[in-house]
């Protein structure tokens, strides 16, 4: 109701354009910054060098071998690094809120501020972590795909521990309590009552994790291993050290319709949790 | 008539897209005057407040402030006072500020200003919390700040949305009685209460506009409603009165509820042989073990401290599954116990003849259509 | 509680224990550590100096630091100002506008910002805006990418404040434009700043669209970092990090501050 007074009231205080009017700004600076630039990404795809429009381009770069590792190592590495993330971020947040020791609200914290942290910190620490002459000393571990997706997991659990964990303090302790009285072991009262709980949060988190490891670059690029090119590092490589604009354009074209078709998703996905999380808060 | 309104309703309509919040709804308050909008949740009534303030632009109909009509001007031109449910207080000024904010937006020169929030704080007893922040005061001071912010500009009608809903019991009886001061204290101003409390409407109003499903159903002094509810829902809704059925013996009200005779109020000459609806209040009415009276069972029994709520099932009177009614009864020894055959007596006098079923409580009855005007009823 | 016996807890502490230290604290731990370290061929640093943070704060990387913080504080009030701009017009304007508005104001969060810098640098290399080659292309690129984040912090701080404020305001005889400037934007101050930080910690770590439209004088300190790295200078480029790290924790402290300072003037004495 108050949304729909909301709605009435305008009109009421001026004409009905000069809502309109005010949210132009803000659209004609997004319009300028990112949908022209994307169109003119979309359009160059398919311009050659001398101004000719052709598919030559697409052809030639969607027939490429280094493309079709580039779309496998993304999407594998994002994926791998999305599941490590639910299961790392989840177990996390259970422990967190459930099982709970003095000092794991600092823990939490801490996890909290790795979001505040730009993503190569991880690439850079694991050079020293991981590499030839570091702590571990794994040889060729840190040039592999494994340690790009340990390196997302760590970067990105935070993600899926954050919403999980604001779920978790929306369960009541009651339930929890009320569930074991019934006979039920920790075991199960995971399984049946805190997981169901929190699923719909981890989803979310999740595809949100999805997104953003598939668009990933500043890991990858620290790492700086030479076999594991992703979607993004084409894109770079492509664009401003060789300078190919027209293949860097049919790259990023890919990766957009990519990323684009999760977002829907994750949207959907998102709204429907917003829309199921409201009617449980009282 | 329209000399002397503070506040004119003329046939406003308010609609959601597909919903109707308020139809057709018409009410004139007087200067001095306080009228109650009491109804149900959903019932349109903080919805007709919203149309008055500006916050809500009418679909059809108009609003007259003074005889002005003010339909189109926008909420900051038409200098009402407004107290809302959960009164919001600007979290980031302090009392003085949030009472002096009206005047500012006038731009009232500073001391002046200063001067009316003063006098303002003293009306409403809160002299010492001027620099506080809403945040370090109670509900109830949250409150009466509030009616201080909306009568610092001295508006000449003051909307009241619920005011006292966001208090705990004790404090809003406290707080009833100080706005029934106030009032008394403010002759020139009319007052615009919207609540679904009746206790509130009784005490504070001097007339109560009973509101239902968007509409306006009845309107009258607070008396003339609770002595002849003019429909049964008002009858229901004030009060909590019982629905009889009763069949008309004489012009003159004496009316027939089962076997039992008895001499009602109405609200106008009745028809002999006529089929209507009978208020009786709980209090009026009383339970024996035997005696004269209605045969009933007793099916329910609640202590209430100062007294016992009886539900008698009284069978026959041309209900199938017989009529439940609400008694409250001193207490007294020997009461019967709940499963046991009584006599239910009715009042010698003091019941009252509905006069329309009108949208009533009862289903089946809110296709018919009754008049909206208030004629016949005394 | 989902564990009632204590003796049960502990292998589930030490499970997450192990996580966290591997996952969490070990990285953090290691960059200082290498930012601090002379040399580090075994399992611990070989010794300790501070030259490589001295380096970090002198000369070029000096220069990077500053560029990152102007870009970050350009940037981030540019994306505070016309995120709640946007919150507060797409607030009042109809349904189908704000939900498509505000589709495509999240929508920098799915595109990579290896995309966005490319865009940016095929869009304005060319007439009618030529910015290639300038630092305005780096302050649009970041401006781009922190926005989402900023609209989003203050729409959703809106949808909590209610309506009445406005309302009440309204009565009390204020006109639209000193409801605004007494009223919302006061009461959405919070979400502003909280804004401005995400904005700014976004922005100070920024290294996908910068680097693909950067100009050589308007270098930041991540793509400095990289490119220590990529001369196998990792020492220094740990101690740049710290000290990214250190000058983004202090710009959040001062804006925590600053919103923090509003809000407890609200207690009075």
């Amino acid at each position: 109701m108050t949304t729909a007074a909301l709605a009435v009231v305008g009109p009421a205080r001026a004409t009905r354009v000069s809502p309109l009017l005010w949210a132009l700004p803000p659209l004609v600076v997004l319009a300028g910054f990112l949908i022209y630039p994307l169109v003119l990404v979309g359009v160059q795809s398919v311009t050659n060098e001398d101004g000719v429009t052709t598919l030559e381009t697409w052809r030639s770069v969607l027939g490429a071998g280094e493309f079709h590792r580039a779309i496998g190592n993304t999407v594998l590495i994002a994926g791998a690094a999305t599941a490590g993330c639910i299961v790392l971020g989840t177990f996390f947040a259970v422990v967190l809120a459930l099982v709970p020791f003095p000092g794991s609200g600092a823990a939490a914290r801490a996890v909290d501020t790795l979001l505040a942290f730009p993503s190569f910190l991880i690439a850079l620490s694991f050079t020293f972590l991981y590499g030839a002459a570091g702590v571990f000393q794994l040889g060729d571990f840190l040039y592999s795909r494994w340690c790009v997706i340990l390196a997302e997991i760590t970067f990105y659990t935070p993600f899926v521990m954050r919403p999980a964990l604001a779920a978790l303090t929306h369960l009541p302790a009651e339930r929890l309590a009320v569930a074991a009285s019934l006979g039920a072991r920790p075991g199960q009262v995971l399984r049946r009552v805190v997981l169901p709980e929190i699923a719909p949060a981890v989803a979310a988190g999740g595809a949100l994790t999805l997104l953003l490891t598939l668009n990933e670059f500043g890991i990858v690029l620290f790492i700086g291993a030479k076999d594991v090119i992703t979607l993004p590092m084409l894109v770079h490589s492509k664009g401003v050290v060789t300078f190919d604009y027209p293949s860097a354009c049919v790259v990023a074209v890919v990766e957009v319709a990519l990323s684009a078709l999760l977002y829907l998703l994750y949207r959907r996905i998102f709204s429907r949790k917003g829309a199921r999380g409201a009617d449980l808060v009282p | 008539m329209t000399e002397s309104s503070a506040v004119q309703f003329d046939r406003v309509s308010v609609r959601y897209g597909q919903v109707t919040a308020l139809r057709d709804f018409s009410l004139d308050v007087a200067t001095g005057e306080t009228v109650a909008l009491l109804g149900p949740s959903g019932s349109g009534k903080s919805t007709a407040l919203k149309a008055l303030a500006g916050f809500v632009r009418p679909t059809s109909g108009r609003v007259l402030l003074a005889g002005q009509d003010v339909t189109g001007v926008p909420p900051h031109k038409r200098g009402l006072g407004v107290v809302v449910q959960q009164y919001a207080l600007f979290p980031h000024l302090t009392v003085a500020d949030n009472i002096g904010f009206g005047l500012r937006a006038r731009r009232m020169r500073r001391t002046e200003s200063a001067r009316r929030v003063e006098e303002m704080l003293e009306l409403v007893g809160m002299e010492r919390y001027g620099r506080r922040y809403p945040r370090e005061l109670s509900g109830g001071q949250q409150q009466r700040v509030a009616i201080a912010r909306a009568l610092a500009i001295r508006p000449p009608v003051l909307l009241l949305d619920e005011p006292l809903s966001a208090l705990d019991a004790q404090l809003r009886a406290d707080m009833l009685d100080e706005l029934r001061q106030l009032r008394d204290e403010l002759p020139d101003i009319a007052i615009l209460y919207v609540t679904h409390d009746q206790t509130e409407a009784l005490t504070l109003a001097h007339r109560i506009a009973v509101m239902r499903e968007a509409e306006l159903l009845d309107l009258d002094t607070a008396q003339g409603l609770y002595r002849q509810p003019p429909s049964e829902f008002t009858a229901a809704f004030l009060g909590g009165a019982n629905l009889l059925p009763a069949t008309v013996r004489d012009a003159n009200g004496t009316v027939e509820v089962g076997a039992v005779t008895l001499t009602a109020m109405a609200p106008g000459p009745l028809v002999p042989g006529a089929h209507v609806r009978l208020a009786v209040r709980p209090h009026t009415i009383g339970v024996r073990r035997d005696g004269p009276g209605l045969a009933a069972v007793l099916t329910g029994l609640q202590w209430r401290g100062a007294n016992y709520r009886l539900t008698c099932l009284i069978a026959g009177l041309d209900e199938p599954g017989g009529i439940s009614v609400h008694a409250d009864v001193p207490s007294i020894d020997g009461l019967p116990r709940v499963g046991s055959p009584v006599r239910v007596r009715l009042p010698e006098h003091g019941a009252a003849v509905v006069a329309r079923a009108g949208a009533g409580s009862t289903a089946g009855d809110a296709g018919e259509s009754f008049p909206q005007n208030l004629a016949g009823v005394a | 509680m989902l564990i009632w016996s204590r003796s049960a807890r502990w292998p589930i502490w030490a499970l997450f224990a192990a996580a966290f230290l591997v996952i969490v604290a070990a990285p953090l731990a290691v960059l200082v550590a290498a930012a601090l370290a002379t040399e580090w061929n075994d399992v611990l640093p070989g010794g300790f100096t501070v030259a490589h943070l001295g380096a970090a704060l002198t000369g070029e990387n000096q220069g990077s630091l500053l560029v990152s913080l102007q870009t970050a504080a350009v940037a981030g009030l540019a994306a505070v100002a016309v995120g709640t701009w946007a919150a507060l017009a797409l607030a009042a304007a109809p349904r189908w506008l704000r939900k498509g508005a505000d589709g495509l104001l999240h929508l920098p969060v799915a595109i990579p910002s290896v995309v966005v810098g490319l865009g940016l640098l095929v869009a304005y290399s060319r007439p009618p805006l030529l910015l290639n080659g300038t630092r305005w292309i780096v302050l649009i690129a970041h401006l781009v990418l922190v926005l989402s984040f900023s609209y989003a912090t203050v729409a959703s701080a809106l949808t909590r404040i209610d309506d009445s404020y406005a309302q009440v305001a309204a009565s009390l005889g204020a006109r639209p434009a000193l409801v605004l400037l007494r009223i919302r934007l006061p009461m959405l101050l919070p979400a502003m700043s909280a804004a401005a930080a995400l904005a700014v910690a976004l922005s100070m770590g920024e290294v996908g669209a910068t680097i693909m439209v950067y100009p050589p004088d308007w270098r930041t300190l991540p793509v400095t970092v990289f490119t220590l790295t990529d001369r196998g200078r990792t020492f220094d480029a740990a101690a740049a990090t710290l000290i990214l790290l250190g000058a983004t924790l202090v710009t959040l402290l001062i804006l925590g501050r600053v919103s923090r300072g509003r809000a407890t003037t609200g207690v009075s004495p």
